[in-house]
């Protein structure tokens, strides 16, 4: 089921937690509610849950204005940050619990207790726990709490799943892991899905669709290659890749970006005049004529991470990992045009 | 390093490190003795002798309180106590204090915890007034309610006549006596209950209320199958605790129907509670040693109440 | 997060006001039974002998008489009274957190023959009821010469294996590595106790500090037994004492009755977060 939400905002007293925001979540689709922590993301899925009431907009599920309904009304699946297990009951009974509440559609009557089982036994193999039913959720590791989180969400069938920063609990390699999970999930269940999450990596890598927040307004929607190779605006740029983009100030003229100290920099654009010019690390390619002196080097396997003043700008490049540098070298770098973005030195407007 | 200097032994700590096997560092030292002697010494006289010299007392079959001597060893005190009709009235007053006032607060408390706890504003508000009476005096307040039950003056006959219910002389009358101090006893026992109960709910995680409302529980549902389940430890906690304080009901007693110290517990000694038996055979009865076999088989029943409570706890209250 | 604004279009919860109402008025009506004791003793206290006991009732005095409380004041030494019960209350305080902080820092830190022999014990004064012990205490006491006394009041009270549990309890928290950390700088085990696990845990000697505060304003049976004269007699005894002197006076048994309670109703209203806190953690802790 496709969700809307049209100029929706939440106020707590004077504060803006989400302001006027405009998302199509499309249908089947795994959309990513991403940005730093306070920019609004959770407030917003909160608001789609019902948990929280929105103080304009609307929000809408496939045709219907869903914006004064309670929660349970709206059919939905939402996995807590702290998974929310309840913790009194065994793992049939936690993931048959919503259930419990509603009626059969085939029938009209409540779901007969077999009826019951068959459905929490096929969703738990979808997760993969259907060895561990009778334990209790304190028994459980995070990763198999989380997968129970999941089931529950997702037995009832929702229309919309939501998914609160669910990894964030979970060590590293779990998190690894937990994640191509949540995507096969998703596409096994093929269920509209909202993953709220601040760690972009995370977005870009199971994600159909990534909705950029920053206080409380979208900065920009897009998939994740769009959203990493075309991006809107300074915020964006910088929040999408690690290690981060790197920014100078620069004079845009005949083909060329001037830096403070006179410094030329190859880039051949329509605009003419001062800009704030974006490069990405891996803009840069050993082998040219722009003469750097290497401040550090950090080594990272595949590749290694360096680091070099340009003007008055400390720029990270990643580099080869063949090329043998040391910090302190004068070496001369090329730059890749397309992977180097112009935006407004105020603004910070994509030009 | 051309000279290596032995380190000339300075002073040698008095002390040995040992890791315990939780992970924690202990000090092997015999300074623990001081630290643990004021306090020592205090529970050595003022609780353990004198333990051992109740229970000694307590088979004396003749007792001198002024020499502190005794002759003859036997069960007759505890016989006597046995067959002394006060004790078993008194017995008799806390039972029904434990089976019934008490179940009687507790599930007052539980309503009153629950319905602080669901609502927005005014929440500390509640929570301080229903607090209140834990801290005052029971005394000073028994002395409103021995007023308010007044047969005559009192506003409680007055509101019953109201109703159409003829006067009672609560403080007087032997079959309503007890009736009297449950209900002083429910009042002044809500505020420490309700209390625990409202920090047991505040412990509980709130996303496991919104959890429940995504799916669909109704009210009454979240308050059976959640809220309930959860608050368990908090409710049976708080039943331990209680259980052993209602047991040793004595000021409530004295505030209503003591008239002067060591006097009976009202008309016919009706409002007896063990408690009062045991100070009442001591302090005005001068039967020590009938004072302290009481005593003594109160303190089996409290060992034993606590022992089937252990082990009830340890079969029906483990979850997470 | 749970500031709601006004203007927010609140999610249609049927029934829900009705609800909220009816949960007020239960909560109200609950709040004046509670409170009824209170408002009743302080209006009486007010009031002439007949305006107390007529009926049907008269809510106001229909003139504050105020010299109620002289004239109860006056009649036992309620000023003695209330010095005898601060002193005790203070010194209950000060003596039950020294033991216990002491006795808890020991069963915490050291490890020594006897520990768990030395624990057990102290866990058996939380099963014994201390009424049961009088019989004896006051033997004891008469031949120590603490009958009628402050430290006989207060010493047979002490030794609390309670806090001494619920202190060694929160000592535990206190990470090891910190323990480490203090031994590697040459830090005294005393020291340690002063200046890291005291200041550490000054929440939960607090909340004993209170328990121990308003148990001893409140105690009742052992100050009645072991008092006996004016110099030495505590608020509740005190109290009794006026009640038996005053025959059945109710507007002056009222006043003396508001005399007691209201220092401590001051003491609750200023300190009602830390206390309610206070009984909450020890409450559940054991």
């Amino acid at each position: 089921m496709e969700v809307r939400v049209n100029n929706l905002t939440k106020r707590f007293g004077k504060t803006t937690a989400v302001d006027q925001i405009n998302i199509t979540f499309q249908d089947g689709k795994l959309t990513g509610l991403l940005g730093p922590s306070g920019c609004g993301k959770s407030t917003t899925l909160y608001m789609i849950a019902g948990l929280e009431s929105a103080t304009e907009g609307q929000i809408i599920f496939g045709d219907q204005d869903v914006t004064t309904w309670m929660p349970e009304k709206r059919n939905i699946g939402l996995v807590f940050q702290n998974y929310a297990l309840y913790p009194h009951m065994t793992l049939r009974e936690n993931i048959a619990f919503p259930l419990s509440n509603m009626k059969d559609p085939e029938t009209g009557k409540k779901y007969t207790r077999q009826k019951r089982n068959e459905m929490v036994e096929e969703i738990a193999k979808l997760v993969q726990i259907e060895n561990m039913l009778d334990r209790k959720p304190g028994q459980l590791s995070g990763g198999q709490q989380q997968r129970v989180a999941i089931a529950r969400a997702l037995v009832k069938k929702p229309d919309v799943l939501l998914l609160d920063e669910p990894l964030s609990n979970l060590d590293a390699r779990l998190r690894m892991e937990m994640r191509t999970e949540i995507r096969r999930i998703q596409q096994e269940s093929k269920v509209t899905t909202i993953f709220v999450t601040h760690d972009q990596e995370e977005a870009m890598s199971i994600t159909d669709e990534i909705v950029l927040m920053k206080h409380g307004v979208v900065q920009q929607i897009a998939d994740p290659h769009e959203m990493y190779l075309n991006p809107s605006n300074d915020f964006v740029a910088s929040f999408m890749g690690n290690p981060p983009i790197s920014y100078v100030d620069v004079q845009v003229k005949d083909g060329f970006a001037v830096l403070d100290n006179g410094m030329k920099l190859p880039y051949h654009t329509d605009y003419c005049g001062a800009a704030k010019m974006g490069i990405r690390p891996e803009a840069w390619a050993v082998g040219g004529d722009i003469g750097v002196k290497l401040t550090d080097v950090e080594m990272r396997g595949q590749d290694q991470v360096v680091s070099f003043a340009l003007g008055k700008n400390r720029i990270r490049a990643i580099l080869n990992a063949e090329e043998y540098v040391r910090s302190g070298q004068e070496i001369g770098l090329r730059l890749l045009e397309k992977r180097c973005y112009l935006f407004h030195p105020e603004t910070g407007v994509r030009l | 390093m051309e000279k290596v200097k032995t380190a000339k032994k300075e002073k040698q700590p008095k002390y040995r490190l040992v890791e315990m096997s939780d992970g924690t560092l202990r000090v092997r030292s015999a300074w623990a003795y001081a630290y643990i002697l004021p306090a020592m010494a205090l529970l050595l006289l003022f609780t353990l002798y004198p333990l051992v010299m109740v229970l000694r007392t307590a088979f004396y079959q003749k007792y001198i309180y002024i020499t502190n001597t005794g002759t003859g060893f036997g069960m007759s005190s505890f016989i006597w106590v046995l067959k002394d009709p006060t004790f078993w009235m008194a017995c008799k007053n806390t039972l029904i204090l434990l089976l019934i006032a008490l179940p009687i607060t507790l599930v007052i408390a539980l309503g009153a915890a629950l319905l602080i706890n669901s609502i927005k504003k005014l929440q500390g508000f509640f929570q301080t007034v229903y607090f209140l009476p834990y801290v005052t005096s029971t005394i000073a307040i028994g002395m409103a309610f021995l007023w308010l039950f007044h047969s005559d003056y009192g506003y409680i006959n007055y509101f019953l006549e109201f109703l159409g219910i003829p006067p009672q002389k609560w403080l007087t009358d032997p079959d309503l006596m007890i009736v009297t101090l449950s209900i002083f006893s429910i009042w002044n026992g809500l505020a420490f209950k309700i209390l625990l109960f409202l920090a047991g709910l505040q412990k509980i995680n709130k996303q496991v209320y919104q959890a429940a409302r995504i799916d669909g529980a109704s009210p009454a549902k979240t308050l059976f199958r959640i809220t309930l389940p959860l608050l368990s430890p908090t409710i049976w906690m708080v039943i331990l605790v209680s259980v052993i304080y209602v047991a040793r009901t004595f000021n409530e007693v004295y505030a209503m129907f003591v008239s002067y110290a060591g006097g009976a517990a009202g008309t016919g000694n009706a409002a007896i509670t063990i408690m009062y038996y045991i100070y009442w055979m001591f302090y005005d009865q001068g039967k020590v040693n009938y004072a302290a076999a009481a005593a003594i088989l109160f303190l089996i029943v409290i060992i034993l109440i606590t022992v089937v409570q252990r082990v009830v706890s340890k079969k029906f209250v483990h979850y997470v | 997060m749970s500031k709601k604004n006004a203007n927010d279009r609140q999610i249609r919860d049927s029934g829900s006001i009705t609800l909220t109402a009816v949960k007020y008025v239960v909560l109200t009506i609950g709040a004046l039974v509670m409170m009824f004791p209170f408002i009743w003793m302080l209006l009486t206290s007010l009031k002439t002998l007949p305006e107390a006991i007529s009926i049907p009732p008269q809510w106001m005095p229909s003139d504050p008489q105020w010299v109620n409380y002289e004239y109860s004041w006056n009649l036992v030494p309620f000023g003695m009274f209330f010095r005898n019960t601060i002193w005790v209350g203070i010194l209950s305080v000060v003596v039950t957190l020294v033991l216990s902080i002491l006795g808890a820092y020991a069963f915490s830190i050291y490890s020594f023959p006897g520990h768990n022999l030395c624990f057990y014990l102290f866990m058996l004064t939380m099963m014994v009821p201390n009424e049961i012990l009088i019989i004896q205490n006051y033997v004891t006491c008469s031949k120590l010469g603490m009958l009628d006394s402050f430290s006989g009041i207060v010493l047979p009270t002490v030794a609390n294996g309670f806090y001494i549990f619920m202190l060694q309890e929160y000592f535990l928290q206190t990470p090891p590595s910190l323990f480490k950390a203090a031994k590697v700088d040459g830090c005294s085990n005393l020291k340690y106790l002063i200046k890291v696990v005291i200041p550490m845990n000054v929440n939960a000697i607090v909340t004993v500090a209170i328990l121990t505060f308003i148990t001893a304003w409140n105690s009742f049976m052992w100050p009645l037994i072991v008092t006996m004269s004016d110099e030495h007699t505590l608020l509740s005894v005190g109290l009794l004492r006026f009640r038996q002197a005053s025959s059945s006076n109710l507007h002056n048994q009222m006043a003396a009755a508001c005399i007691v309670l209201i220092p401590m109703v001051v003491f609750y209203i200023i300190f009602h977060k830390k206390i309610m806190e206070g009984v909450a953690s020890g409450g559940t802790k054991g």
